[in-house]
């Protein structure tokens, strides 16, 4: 519980502030002076493959105004230098919540748990996500500063959690509400296997009958209310149901079915289901695709494939002396002489299972690739990926297998096609969206950083995120017990936190409001320390700074929310 | 391409020895193999000694002798061994996500097809003890729980619908007794708080069922749009129908009675007991109704509604006329349930074959295969298990055990790590932690759900 009362402040302070800026404000940025926007002798990626290498792009009004090697500068436009630059189209995000706000726990429930009223239940199709969108979410920042310019986002919990849209990821301008980032109509609708809890329905099974149900009632109530309007005699009147209404429209195809499953287990589950009730979905979600690549290949299913990726998994020598389970049906990989017969073999249980925990994070990274070799189409989601480890993740998914050309096709072509707008965005061409990814290198080396983010037309700078004073080669120290202090817009607190251990094996705990929390990821980089840890009240937090002599300075990120300046000192021993 | 580089992972299989989930053949797959020279316990035709079984293409294709395997099929050499169908469990809770959907006293719109994980390693431990076929069931928190699943152990296929029993006919779990009564009426405050309570749940739902029924054929003659379709009528509708065979937890001599008289008034004909450890109290009025019963060996005592039980049970019914299975209710009794078959000999001296058709076709019959499985004949599916010694012995081992012909488990080739999938964060636990849950009740604890354990 450390940090409760001014962190929980904060999040309220973060999460009320901007949702009210709407209209005219001291906060609201102003219009800037000029909309055009050129970046000059830059290397563009035009499309996956399609390299111009030294050519200039011109926006204007939200536009791309023109792309060529012998394109003229507006003299009306601000000019960037981008002789050491590339230029790819912005990321488009498949599948994400960011700014979608999470519904409250479920209360205790009183009335009829097999019978509960469809929001409780989960039956919520006809939730449109562009009612809730807040472009003002911290994540929204966070996911455009990685490259992300659009997103589908969706409606997150239920059944069916409702219908999703595509947002451009920018902020609102100056006299803008909050529909104006809202690019597109409702063109999806979300299920998902995700239980009711202690209500009907609790289970898996019994959220696929409910789908099931309503689906072919939805098919019915069109035959219904044909009869009703043609007056045949008897007819029951149709009654008002506007979450049938909403599943009618995915019937009807008007809207796609986005099936989000979390594991391959739930994949074959939705696939089937999709089948029986003769919808053809698109999977979301499942981290390792590979039992599933003949049944998507075979009934033409595509997949928003999740950005996140499990830890890796630290092996000692025993376990690095297992091979890896192989995820290659027909071979064999697993020693066969190793019997875990008592307590006394806990050790090569352990290994075993560490080599099956690898196993299951290569089957992850190497998922993307394998949906490429198998010819199913397929595009990256956020889901729920730390936006600090997109980049890091695709490099180990490029590394797993992954052509680079595939990656940056799922990132940008790819959703840009499979949400229908490949008119619109997913391209470095005349015509499309001003959304644009600047980076100073290659974008899947590992030293190559994004400079800025254009989201129709508009440009964002992204700040270098090594740390200002960070020296890898400086040796320090960071055993000991700090106090610390933490500075919020809504008061000061303060506590302890210690570490122990040996450089490369270090462990802490953090204690506030007289609790404490165990640290984990506590790292020392040359003199940049960092470390995390999970409050009850606010979530994971990650704390990154400088270490000085016995002075520590760097800042406090509370995940979706913002960060938080944060100072400590060494106690003497 | 896709041929050839199966062909090669068939290659390197066979030189690494180890048999894994992942080197196994797919679900598709339908097996050939000679079994040369064993005793063949074939529980319906009595016991042939010094005899081949010849599988072509995942059926029994030849019995007799001096049978010759076509070219490339594998040869077992039997001397001294023992051959039998495969056991099948008629009552089993394992491979599956989630067994209760305990929120409404009438569920039957849920299936536990829906809930299937082939990645429980319960599947391959089961296939150690010769079992090919297992009946996975809903719960006992309802009065009606969900449709059943029937499964053929295909040992290796992550696509649940690889282990469907395809064909098997449709069944549904009901409940009597304290579960339903615990959970909806002192759980909750709901009908059925008795054994009264039931009888009425099930008497309401079925004359709802008839309108409902009714009601579609009435909209069909007037061409008129079908009502609102619903999934939970639609089933209860299909058992008054015979679509869909019944197996119902039960205990007491009197619910027992009375399930069959409420059947009985709605003319559903078929009907199996599941547990009924006081169905030899009327074991007569059960051969006269034509019911099943699926029974322990010898377990009762666990709670106040099976104080009186006895061991004698699946003899008396048995002798009395009544079809009989021996089910296991446990993924760990699943793998002996040979041995549990064999009590019936110190309990009740039944032959060799009465007591093998408790595991066997008897089962198969409560689950409307029996003309696929549950003996050795020839055309019957190749779901067979290989015994070192007698299966009835308490030394015998189940050397092999083949599903559609394909050796599913090879005692020889028994690779060690059998997980399939793990999670990332897993830890290795101590199981000594673990206490014993009625595999029955998992997922009845409303408040667990909402509030956690």
């Amino acid at each position: 519980m450390p940090l409760r009362a001014c962190l929980a402040a904060l999040a309220a302070l973060l999460l009320v502030g901007p949702a009210s800026a709407q209209g005219i404000s001291a906060e609201t940025p102003l219009r800037p002076v000029t909309s055009a926007v050129a970046i000059t002798n830059a290397r563009v990626v035009v499309s996956p493959g399609r390299v111009l290498d030294r050519a200039t792009v011109v926006v204007r009004d939200g536009r791309i105004e023109a792309v060529g090697e012998r394109v003229e500068v507006p003299f009306d436009a601000q000019r960037i230098d981008g002789d050491s630059l590339t230029v790819y189209a912005g990321f488009v995000d498949a599948y994400g919540t960011a700014g979608v706000p999470k519904p409250d726990d479920p209360e205790s429930f009183e009335g009829d748990r097999g019978d509960p009223p469809r929001e409780r239940a989960g039956i919520t199709p006809d939730r449109d996500v562009r009612e809730t969108y807040d472009p003002s979410d911290g994540r929204v920042a966070q996911l455009r500063s990685v490259g992300f310019t659009a997103a589908h986002v969706a409606p997150r919990d239920g059944l069916f959690a409702g219908q999703g849209a595509v947002v451009l990821l920018r902020e609102l301008q100056r006299g803008e509400r909050g529909t104006a980032v809202v690019l597109t109509e409702p063109l999806s609708l979300v299920a998902q296997i995700e239980p009711a809890r202690g209500v009907y329905p609790a289970t898996p099974m019994g959220v696929l009958a409910v789908m099931r149900q309503t689906v072919e009632n939805a098919r019915r109530r069109g035959a219904a209310r044909q009869a009703f309007d043609d007056a045949a005699p008897g007819a029951a009147r149709p009654r008002f149901d506007p979450a049938l209404d909403a599943v009618a429209r995915l019937v009807d195809g008007d809207r796609q079915l986005v099936f989000v499953a979390g594991s391959w287990l739930d994949g074959f589950r939705a696939l089937r289901a999709s089948q029986e009730m003769g919808l053809s979905p698109v999977l979301a979600g499942v981290p390792d695709a590979a039992p599933l690549l003949g049944r998507l290949r075979d009934s033409d299913v595509p997949v928003f494939a999740p950005l996140a990726l499990p830890d890796t998994v630290k092996a000692d020598s025993a376990a690095l002396a297992l091979p890896l389970p192989s995820t290659t049906p027909g071979e064999v990989s697993f020693v066969s002489d190793r019997r875990t017969v008592s307590y006394r073999d806990l050790d090569a249980e352990t290994a075993a299972l560490t080599g099956q925990k690898r196993a299951a994070v290569a089957g992850a990274e190497a998922s993307p690739g394998r949906l490429a070799a198998a010819e199913v189409p397929f595009a990256f989601g956020t889901f729920d990926v730390k936006p600090g480890d997109v980049h890091a993740n695709l490099r180990r998914m490029v590394a797993a297998g992954l052509a680079e050309d595939a990656a940056l096709a799922a990132l940008t072509t790819a959703p840009a096609e499979l949400l229908g707008l490949g008119r619109e965005l997913g391209t470095v061409e005349e015509g499309k969206l001003a959304n644009l990814v600047v980076t100073d290198g290659p974008l899947f080396a590992d030293s190559t950083a994004i400079t800025r983010v254009f989201v129709e037309g508009i440009g964002y700078e992204v700040e270098d995120k090594t740390l200002a004073g960070a020296d890898p080669d400086a040796v320090v120290q960071a055993v000991g017990t700090w106090d610390f202090e933490v500075t919020t817009p809504a008061g000061v607190q303060s506590g302890t936190f210690a570490i122990e251990g040996t450089p490369g094996n270090l462990t802490g705990s953090l204690t506030a409001d007289g609790e404490t929390e165990p640290l984990t990821s506590v790292t020392l980089a040359g003199n940049a320390l960092t470390f995390a840890f999970t409050s009850s009240d606010v979530g994971a937090v990650t704390t990154t700074g400088i270490i000085t002599g016995d002075e520590f300075s760097g800042t406090a990120e509370i995940a979706g929310l913002g960060s938080v300046v944060m100072t400590a000192t060494r106690r003497p021993e | 391409m896709r041929f050839l580089s199966f062909l090669l992972a068939a290659v390197v299989a066979s030189a690494a020895g180890a048999q894994t989930p992942l080197n196994l053949p797919p679900a598709s797959e339908r097996g050939s193999v000679l079994l040369r020279g064993g005793t063949v316990h074939t529980v319906t035709n009595g016991t042939l000694e010094d005899t081949d079984v010849l599988v072509r293409d995942g059926t029994i294709a030849e019995i007799g002798a001096g049978l010759q395997a076509p070219r490339g099929v594998r040869v077992v050499e039997m001397a001294g061994r023992h051959l039998m169908p495969g056991v099948i469990d008629a009552h089993s809770h394992i491979a599956l996500s989630s067994v209760n959907e305990a929120t409404n006293p009438i569920v039957a719109e849920v299936q536990m097809r829906d809930a299937l994980d082939p990645s429980d390693v319960g599947i391959y431990r089961a296939l150690a003890g010769g079992v090919t076929s297992i009946h996975v069931m809903h719960g006992s928190a309802n009065p009606v729980g969900g449709e059943n699943e029937t499964l053929k152990l295909r040992w290796g296929t992550l696509d649940p619908d690889g282990l469907l029993f395809e064909g098997a006919p449709r069944t549904i779990k009901f409940a009597l007794g304290e579960n339903p009564t615990r959970v909806h009426g002192r759980g909750r405050g709901v009908r059925p708080s008795t054994r009264m309570g039931i009888e009425q749940v099930y008497r309401e739902a079925f004359t709802e069922a008839r309108a409902y029924r009714a009601a579609q054929l009435a909209a069909q003659e007037g061409r008129q749009p079908l009502p609102p379709y619903d999934r939970r009528l639609e089933t209860l509708a299909d058992i008054l129908s015979g679509d869909v065979l019944v197996h119902s937890h039960s205990y007491r001599a009197d619910e027992i009675l009375m399930l069959t008289r409420v059947f009985s008034d709605f003319g559903i004909e078929r009907l199996t007991f599941q547990h009924a450890n006081e169905a030899f109290k009327v074991a007569p009025e059960l051969a006269a109704w034509g019911a099943g019963a699926s029974v322990f060996s010898d377990w009762g005592s666990y709670k106040f509604e099976v104080y009186y039980s006895s061991a004698y049970n699946a003899a008396v019914l048995t002798r009395n006329g009544v079809r009989t299975s021996i089910n296991s209710d446990d993924a760990g009794l699943l793998r002996y349930l040979y041995h549990e078959a064999a009590k019936t000999q110190r309990y009740g001296g039944l032959t060799d074959d009465q007591a093998l058709a408790m595991v066997t076709i008897n089962p198969a019959h409560q689950l409307g295969i029996d003309d696929r499985v549950g003996s050795v004949e020839v055309g019957k599916d190749a779901d067979l298990a290989v015994f070192s010694a007698h299966p009835l012995s308490i030394y015998a081992r189940v050397d092999l055990t083949f599903v559609d012909g394909v050796a599913r488990f090879d005692r020889e080739r028994d690779g060690d790590d059998q997980r399939v999938y793990v999670d990332p964060t897993e830890e290795v636990v101590s199981v000594q932690s673990r206490g014993h849950t009625e595999s029955c009740m998992l997922g009845a604890d409303l408040d667990a759900l909402v509030y956690g354990d």
